[in-house]
This record gives structure tokens, C-alpha cells and sequence, in this order.
């Protein structure tokens, strides 16, 4: 699985919790003080035992944990200023979500998120479903909390206030439920194409 | 675009009254409707340049923009300009557009009148801009970029040729952003002239963040803010390596580090000093650098061992490979190539007394540690030198068995003295 996985998990801990936390997970992984490598590839199996007992330190449920790291990912600034390239409003961000596997493909080939749909149902009503897994790509399972938090933590961003849900799907995908209840509830954050004004 | 009239209509519409739109709506438009007649009169005249609610642009007459190509029109060769207007089918009616929807489907371009006079712009290419004055013209808010035909130097000649070109311009004002350009003849209800769509190219990046454009200045279709998202999320990945290859790098120097030194002393192993010996005779060959190679070996050091156990055997070899780094000068390296084996490579030319001296100090310095073995001899040292410049570059290799023999000698002879391995003839005969 690609290293920016258990990256993005590693960093999300690092920054988040104690620094004990991380060194225990790391030496009960046998894995050195520095961790993972965001651009080598490590076992599957790693990563989920990863999650596990980082889950089972923090006394939290994997899913909730999950779900945290994608608003962590949203607080970086480098991958709210990739995500915001989505759309300039809420709305058009949850619609542009269908173009967010190729997207991460543009910049990453070797990280394959599992295929997106976007409905809009009535009255500020959206579904987004995950796909099942396909060859190669991150299981949905794992894809589903983390963009649901960052779902969440998007929706702040653009000042907007929504209310979602998920659950996995019988055909093994998963499907996030999302009510956008406002669309400028908030002022939001500012986002300007160039990164840095001349 | 079938609204974009071909060379020979270009030619024909400049040359004499303009022949707009014969038939349709576009007739009714522009023939019939007072306020573009008007508008095109304001135009003629060096006025202002049409205004209106939309985002500046007139807001009478919609159809003053392109005007469809009237039958009139002289027939068309097929082999022009490919892909302007179709090859086939029925007469080409063209379309009418307006300022507004022309710059809603191509917000940065340009409508120059036939000597370069600015009739309109898209709103984007309005906030590089700012309002063009009355009666502006492109040379005026333009410059050539490289030497590309163009603008105030090269002149307007592309104005008189009439056939579509690219055109590599930097925007005249405070912020030079470049820009390029699409030039293709056209006729406007206003008359014929030139349309321009502009665009970035490489400078997008600096282009966006100066005039701080957003993602709706740009088309629907147009890739700029995909560029732009590719271009920081490559950059990211590309930060993200550059880091690996200095975390791998620093790494692999560390176990380069660790792989050539000895793990006692810290003082170099054996192949650091192979390393070292070899880069020294290269260096001899050329005759860039002169040394010498003194082997040393502890006296006694094995009855210490084993007698007061290893513990105390390392703490005397920790001991004097610290004499060594303290005792040798900073070019000099210094290694541990075997239980009690040393040597050092002395650089810089030095003489035989020179290197002599540094390893009768050593010698001194060991003996004064006052490690004694179990029969009350002194721990010592013996030393055999060899030098570089007593020998023939071709037998600069036999330097550590001439070196190790000289030890030898000095076992022989007593230990704790230095010997130096006798000049070997540069005739490469008479072995000390």
C-alpha cells in the first residue's frame, strides 16, 4: 500500500497526540523513530495493523479515528489549498469529488483512490458512493471515514453547515449521506488560486 | 468559430463598404437597429470604447460583436486556413454573437479594429487591463516578447496580412506579465478587423498570482486552474522526494561512515585504511602528494589481555588510538587494522626524521600509559615506516609489506623502536 497512507496516519498522531504515542506505535511496529516513508510502498497488512494499535492505544473505534485523520489532512494547508482547486463553493466541491481519483492520479499514478459518484437528491440532499475495490486501489473501507471527515472539515472551510452520515454498501462500496443544510453559513477560509501573491 | 471570415472576405470587407450580414437575423441586427449604428459611429471616431452592465461591454446592440458572412461573400478556396469554418455543406451563414457571450466563452480576448484600434475585450483580459483608454490601441498596452512579430518595434505589419498567427506579447505597465496570443482576421459589425484570444503559457503561475486572478476569470474549458492545481500537487510530491533522497542520502552516508570505521576506537578499519592507502599511491603516482606509511604494533599487548581480561585489553586500545588522533596531524588518517595493529598514513611530504619523531612521541606516549603485563613489562609499541618518495611509482604498492617488514625489524631489535624500511633504488632494485 502506498506509503502516504501510513504517512498521513503517522503525521495525523504525531501532531495530534503525545509524543509517546507515536514512539510506542513505532517500536511495537518495528519500524524506526522516523516511520514510514510517504513515497515507498509498505505491505497491506502493515497499514491495517497500524490503524489497530493506533486505534486500540487511543481507545477509539478505527472508523472514528479515520474520520479524524481527514479533517487532520483538511487542517494541512498544502491538501486543503489541492482540495479547494475542486470547486469555489460547497456545493461545486461536492460535485468535483467524482474527479478526485483522477485527480490524486494527476499527481500521485501509484495512489489509486476507489472510483467516486456524486448525486445531488433534492433539497440540499447528496450521496456520495464509494466503489468497491478494484485492483490496486484503496479499499473503501479505509476511503470512506477519512473522506467523510474530510467532508466534514471542508464543509468549514467554505463557512458551509452540513450534516452526514455513512454506511458500506452490500456490494462491498460504501455510500456517505450528506445534508447541506447552508450553503454560507460562514464566512469560510479564503482560497486564491496562486499560492503566494507576488 | 464560424463567424470568422476568411482571408479573401477579410480582403474584400477592407476594401470597400462592408459587407455585413445580407439575410437574417444578423440583418435586422445590424442593419436595422439604430444604437449600433451609432456605436460603430462612436467607434470610428477614437471614442469610447463600447460599455455596458455586462461586465463592460455594450449593452446595445448584442449583435455588434461578430456578424455573420453574407452570401455575398466571394466564393471560398477549400485550402485556407483549415479548420475556420467548415469545408462543406450549405452556405456558411456564420453566427452572431455578442461582446458579453464572446466573453463568456473566451474571457481574455481582444477585437482590434484593422489598424489596431481596441473595440472590445473579454472581462478577464479587463482586470490585466484595467479599462483600456478611449481610443487605445494595441501597441499602446502591448509589447513584443522575444522577437516575434508584433507590436511597437517589429510594427503592425501582421495587422495588413491577414492571415491568423501567434503572437508572443508582454502586457506594457507595471506588471509585465507575458502573454500569448491567437490572432485571426475577423469581421465585426463594426467592420473588419482581428480577434485575439489570449492566454499565459509557461507564466500562468506568476500571471495568476499578480493580477489575482480566481477560477472564474478562466473558461469552463480551459485548463489553466488544472495547471495550476498539477503544478502544486507535483510540486508537493516533488518536495516530498527531494526529502527521501536527503533522508536516503544522509542515511547511506551514515553506513558508509559506520562500514569503514573501527567500532572500538572510532579510528578507521581496515577498509577505510585499504581506501585511503590506495587514493595516497594515486596521489604519489601523479606526484601531487609525498607520504609515508608507519605500522604500528603494541608490545606486550596480548599478555595484558589475556591476563586482566579483554575489558581492559579495549580500554588500553581505546587509549591509544586516542594518542594516535591527538599525536598525527589533521591531513594524516589513522587506522586500526588488526587486534593490536595500527598504521597511519602521514601526508604532506614529510621527511624521514619528521615521521620518525611522530612515532617515537607515540611510542613515549604509550609507554607513559603505565599499563604494565603480569611480568612487569611496560606496554610499548613498535613501529616500521615506509616512504613513498624512497621508492619507484610503480613499486609504491609493496609500501605496507616494506612497511610491516620494517616492524619486524623493530620487534627484533627490542620493541619500542621505530625502523624505516630502507630506500628501495628508483631503478626498482636493492630492497631494505
Amino acid at each position: 500500500m502506498h506509503g502516504l497512507v501510513n504517512r498521513a496516519l503517522q503525521c495525523f498522531l504525531r501532531d495530534t497526540y503525545p509524543p509517546q504515542v507515536w514512539r510506542d506505535l513505532a517500536s511495537e511496529l518495528g519500524i524506526g523513530r522516523d516511520g514510514f516513508e510517504a513515497m515507498l510502498d509498505y505491505p497491506e497488512p502493515l497499514a491495517r495493523r497500524f490503524l489497530a494499535l493506533a486505534a486500540d492505544r487511543l481507545g477509539k473505534p478505527d472508523l472514528v479515528l479515520l474520520e479524524d485523520l481527514g479533517a487532520y489532512l483538511v487542517g494541512r494547508e498544502a491538501i486543503r489549498r489541492l482540495l479547494r482547486f475542486g470547486g469555489s463553493s460547497y456545493p461545486d466541491f461536492l460535485l468535483s469529488l467524482e474527479d478526485l481519483p483522477d485527480r490524486v492520479a494527476l499527481a500521485l499514478p501509484e495512489l489509486r483512490l476507489p472510483a467516486l459518484a456524486v448525486r445531488a437528491v433534492a433539497g440540499g440532499h447528496y450521496r456520495v458512493t464509494v466503489a468497491p475495490a478494484a485492483d490496486g486501489t484503496l479499499p473503501p473501507e479505509l476511503v470512506t471515514p477519512v473522506l467523510a471527515g474530510l467532508l466534514r472539515a471542508m464543509a468549514d472551510d467554505y463557512g458551509a453547515l452540513v450534516f452526514l452520515d455513512f454506511a458500506t454498501l452490500a456490494d462491498g462500496g460504501a455510500e456517505i449521506a450528506l445534508v447541506l443544510l447552508e450553503d454560507r453559513y460562514a464566512p469560510g477560509r479564503g482560497f486564491r488560486l496562486a499560492a503566494t501573491v507576488a | 468559430m464560424r463567424c470568422l471570415a476568411g482571408q479573401d472576405q477579410w480582403r474584400q470587407a477592407g476594401s470597400g463598404a462592408l459587407p455585413v450580414a445580407a439575410h437574417g437575423v444578423s440583418k435586422a441586427a445590424l442593419a436595422g437597429t439604430p444604437p449600433v449604428v451609432a456605436d460603430a459611429a462612436r467607434a470610428a471616431d477614437a471614442g469610447p470604447r463600447p460599455r455596458g452592465e455586462d461586465a463592460g461591454l455594450r449593452s446595445t446592440g448584442n449583435e455588434a460583436g461578430l456578424c455573420p458572412l453574407g452570401n455575398e461573400a466571394a466564393p471560398r478556396s477549400l485550402d485556407d486556413e483549415a479548420g475556420l469554418r467548415p469545408r462543406a455543406g450549405p452556405p456558411d451563414e456564420g453566427a452572431v454573437l455578442g461582446w458579453a457571450e464572446l466573453g463568456r466563452l473566451m474571457p481574455m480576448f481582444l477585437a482590434l479594429g484593422p489598424a489596431g484600434e481596441i473595440l472590445a475585450t473579454g472581462p478577464t483580459l479587463r482586470r490585466l487591463l484595467g479599462e483600456p483608454p478611449p481610443g487605445a490601441r494595441f501597441e499602446d498596452l502591448f509589447l513584443p516578447s522575444r522577437s516575434g512579430p508584433g507590436t511597437r518595434e517589429g510594427g503592425m505589419g501582421w495587422l495588413a496580412e491577414a492571415k491568423p498567427r501567434r503572437l508572443e506579447l508582454v502586457l506594457a505597465g507595471a506588471m509585465p506579465t507575458r502573454l500569448r496570443a491567437h490572432a485571426v482576421p475577423a469581421r465585426f459589425a463594426l467592420g473588419p478587423g482581428w480577434l485575439l484570444n489570449l492566454g499565459f503559457g509557461l507564466a500562468v503561475a506568476e500571471a495568476v498570482a499578480g493580477h489575482a486572478l480566481t477560477d472564474a476569470d478562466f473558461a469552463p474549458t480551459d485548463p489553466t486552474v488544472d495547471m495550476l492545481y498539477l503544478l502544486e500537487a507535483k510540486s508537493a510530491v516533488a518536495a516530498e522526494l527531494r526529502g527521501l533522497a536527503l533522508r536516503l542520502d544522509s542515511a547511506h552516508r551514515a553506513a558508509l561512515a559506520r562500514s569503514l570505521a573501527d567500532p572500538l576506537t572510532g579510528l578507521g578499519n581496515r577498509r577505510a585504511f585499504e581506501m585511503a592507502f590506495d587514493e595516497a599511491i594515486r596521489r604519489a603516482r601523479r606526484n601531487e602528494d609525498a607520504f609515508a606509511l608507519a605500522h604500528l604494533d603494541l608490545d606486550h599487548f596480548k599478555q595484558v589481555n589475556d591476563a586482566e581480561g579483554h575489558a581492559a585489553g579495549d580500554r588500553l586500545l581505546v587509549a591509544v588510538a586516542e594518542i594516535l588522533r591527538e599525536e598525527i596531524r589533521a591531513r594524516d588518517q589513522a587506522a586500526r587494522i588488526g587486534g593490536d595493529e595500527f598504521v597511519l598514513l602521514l601526508r604532506g611530504g614529510l621527511g624521514p626524521a619528521e615521521a620518525v619523531a611522530i612515532c617515537e612521541r607515540i611510542i613515549a606516549r604509550i609507554v607513559a600509559l603505565g599499563e604494565t603485563q603480569p611480568e612487569g613489562r611496560r606496554v610499548s609499541g613498535s613501529f616500521g615506516i615506509a616512504l613513498s618518495r624512497d621508492r619507484a611509482p610503480g613499486e609504491l604498492g609493496g609500501m605496507a609489506d616494506a612497511a610491516d617488514r620494517a616492524l619486524y625489524a623493530s620487534k627484533a631489535a627490542g620493541r619500542g623502536v621505530v625502523t624505516l624500511a630502507a630506500p628501495l633504488a628508483r631503478d626498482g632494485r636493492g630492497e631494505g
